[in-house]
């Protein structure tokens, strides 16, 4: 027994951490999701009254195609243009200096702070002739300017997240290829194996299980986070780009609707943990940890 | 299908890995390229396979120059040192692997795979993922994906390091027969010379991208070219001491530190040259103090069971032996050897050349017997 008390006492500051800044606010919120708290503050319990309100809001379905496109296709983004980018940069360049260099440019955008990243599509995206799309536009199409974030909105806050997610997988998944060994390359090469062979029957196998986990985890990223959207479109035109979390943190922070806002995040957690669910069943992932990988 | 190298170099970036390789292997030969690490020897195989392209030079695959030819169109099989097996697929796929490549059907294929699965023993486990099976296991698939496409050659890098002693022993043995089946040329590369010896028609040793000596087993143990194939091969190595000699009617005598003895046999150098005498452990014999050559003490002894190989030294130099198990020898015993004189090896201390064989008895002889190199 004595000898558990050291790790315990060593672990305890960090613990009372995590119970403070991760358990209390999940257990606040749900608690929080069950009343119908504004900018009063008061905890007037009203069942289930938030959740029908969700149902019959007048803006759910937009909300819920919304985030459904927005998640789909800036997740095929993430995982499969972070894909392209490192066979490109891991696979096909066969000089690490240049393929380093090569993924530290696509890092660029991860490690600059999002509103910097926002402020340089905004002026891509600008409406007057001197965005940097209408004065491309215009130079070779001789059109007038568009306001992109007015009439594209969706394709805009996409582009902008895949660009900036894509590095992440990236870098995950040129390590997992750097680390499949080089002989089974050179094998491949005298058995005639063409590259796309190479690709389906060598890389792809080999990382399946960094493929799943960026997945995962960008789907969980997507489905909760906003700042993107919020700092280039606030969810706007109306209601045009506005996603699910954005949504509940629209209705908690600025229409003060803390209760309706809990309860709209609640669904959302719920939501994403049967997505994962879904997801690691799709990867067979329950066949994976079982079975050994490469030494 | 013959192979030749013509004036073969490779150069990396910053060292000659190869430099002016030439030699010839015959259609059906085992021949192992054997050297220390950093000799060229994987090099050697590399450019072999089309994985490296020479930086000079040709190589033949009988008259054709394949150079710049693919891996795919060379017709190769090749074992990998890892075994470089394909982890996510059955033993099955594994060997039909090449197959599917070439867009063989499906059935055929298979069909394929399974006899040559059956050929190295693994009949029984065709639908097993590589890391279920052993490491001897793992390199019979190896070979079977190398063997299926019925190539003219196969490349074996280091294919027994991997392997436990015994299971070495056994695989060379299978691995040697199964080549001899099959008549199929075969390159081997190993740092491994009592397998080189063990296994191939003929070994390339190689030092430094060069090669030393090219010939038979035999004639490497009996007749090293110079220094380095003479302490390369043989376990224990040879024993090498410093002398000079010194011309006399009708031969001359070695002169070393506390030792003399006259050989006859004839040098053409200058007298008092430097050199190296070379003694293999087998050919020193103990005798008594008035027939001894040599004369040292024991420093240590170990038990081999069939004899005991003692070592000794003589004032500075290190010496060893074999004598047999009823000798009652115990450390730090005085004895006296003496040399069989018909093995004795003697190389030049300034180049390292075997000044007794190289350029009067074998070397040339060999070579204009065999036609070979």
């Amino acid at each position: 027994m004595k000898k558990w008390v050291l790790p315990y006492l060593m672990l305890t500051p960090f613990l009372l951490l995590v119970l403070l800044f991760f358990v209390t606010p999940v257990v606040i919120t749900t608690i929080m999701a069950f009343t119908n708290m504004d900018y009063s503050m008061e905890w007037n319990f009203i069942g289930l009254q938030n959740f029908e309100k969700i149902v019959s809001d007048p803006n759910f379905s937009q909300i819920v195609f919304n985030t459904f496109i927005y998640v789909g296709f800036t997740l095929l983004i993430n995982v499969f243009f972070a894909l392209l980018l490192a066979l490109l940069s891991s696979y096909y360049i066969p000089f690490e200096q240049s393929g380093l260099f090569f993924r530290a440019l696509w890092m660029l955008p991860r490690i600059t702070p999002p509103v910097v990243y926002v402020l340089l599509w905004l002026w891509i995206f600008d409406a007057s002739e001197y965005g940097l799309l209408n004065t491309l536009t215009s130079f070779f199409f001789s059109n007038d300017p568009i306001a992109w974030l007015i009439d594209h909105p969706m394709t805009a806050i996409i582009l902008v997240n895949g660009m900036v997610g894509a590095s992440f997988g990236m870098i995950i998944f040129s390590s997992a290829i750097q680390s499949i060994p080089r002989d089974l390359f050179k094998a491949a090469q005298v058995d005639g194996a063409s590259e796309w062979s190479v690709f389906k029957d060598i890389i792809l196998p080999s990382i399946k299980w960094p493929i799943m986990f960026v997945t995962v985890w960008q789907l969980l990223s997507l489905l909760t986070s906003y700042e993107y959207i919020l700092l280039l479109t606030d969810g706007g035109p109306v209601f045009e780009s506005e996603v699910w979390p954005l949504y509940s943190y629209h209705k908690a922070f600025k229409n003060l609707e803390f209760g309706y806002g809990s309860a709209l995040s609640l669904i959302l957690v719920i939501i994403a943990i049967l997505l994962t669910g879904v997801l690691l069943k799709l990867f067979k992932f329950n066949r994976m940890i079982q079975s050994s990988r490469i030494e | 299908m013959n192979i030749r190298f013509e004036q073969v170099s490779k150069q990396f970036s910053n060292h000659m890995a190869i430099s002016d390789l030439n030699f010839t292997i015959q259609d059906g030969e085992f021949v192992c390229l054997l050297g220390p690490s950093g000799c060229g020897k994987t090099t050697t195989l590399m450019m072999l396979a089309g994985l490296y392209q020479p930086t000079k030079g040709n190589i033949y695959f009988g008259d054709q120059v394949i150079n710049h030819l693919e891996p795919k169109d060379r017709n190769i099989g090749m074992v990998f040192q890892s075994y470089a097996l394909y982890p996510h697929m059955t033993v099955r796929d594994n060997i039909a692997f090449p197959l599917k490549q070439q867009k063989v059907p499906k059935k055929i294929r298979y069909g394929r795979a399974e006899k040559t699965a059956r050929l190295v023993r693994l009949e029984n486990y065709l639908d097993r993922k590589p890391s279920q099976l052993s490491g001897g296991q793992q390199q019979r698939v190896a070979l079977a994906r190398a063997l299926v496409k019925e190539p003219n050659l196969l490349l074996l890098d280091e294919p027994m390091s991997n392997l436990d002693a015994r299971l070495k022993i056994e695989m060379r043995d299978e691995l040697r027969q199964l080549q001899k089946q099959l008549k199929i040329t075969t390159i081997m590369v190993t740092h491994d010379q009592e397998e080189a010896m063990a296994m191939a028609d003929r070994i390339a040793i190689l030092d430094r991208g060069e090669i030393q000596q090219f010939d038979t087993p035999e004639q490497l143990f009996a007749y090293p070219k110079n220094v380095f194939v003479a302490r390369f091969l043989g376990n224990p190595p040879m024993n090498f001491l410093d002398a000079e000699i010194i011309h006399e009617l009708d031969g001359m005598i070695v002169h070393g530190e506390g030792y003399h003895f006259y050989l006859q046999k004839q040098l053409h150098i200058p007298n008092k040259t430097k050199i190296t005498l070379g003694i293999r452990p087998h050919d020193l014999q103990v005798v008594s103090e008035r027939r001894g050559i040599f004369s040292a003490v024991v420093t240590n002894i170990e038990h081999l069971g069939r004899e005991k190989l003692l070592s000794a030294t003589m004032g500075e130099q290190p010496i060893r032996f074999f004598v047999s198990n009823d000798q009652k020898i115990k450390y730090g015993d005085r004895i006296y050897l003496s040399p069989n004189l018909e093995a004795i090896h003697i190389f030049s201390k300034e180049t390292g050349e075997n000044l007794l064989w190289s350029r009067e008895v074998s070397y040339e002889q060999v070579e204009g017997k065999t036609g070979l190199i």
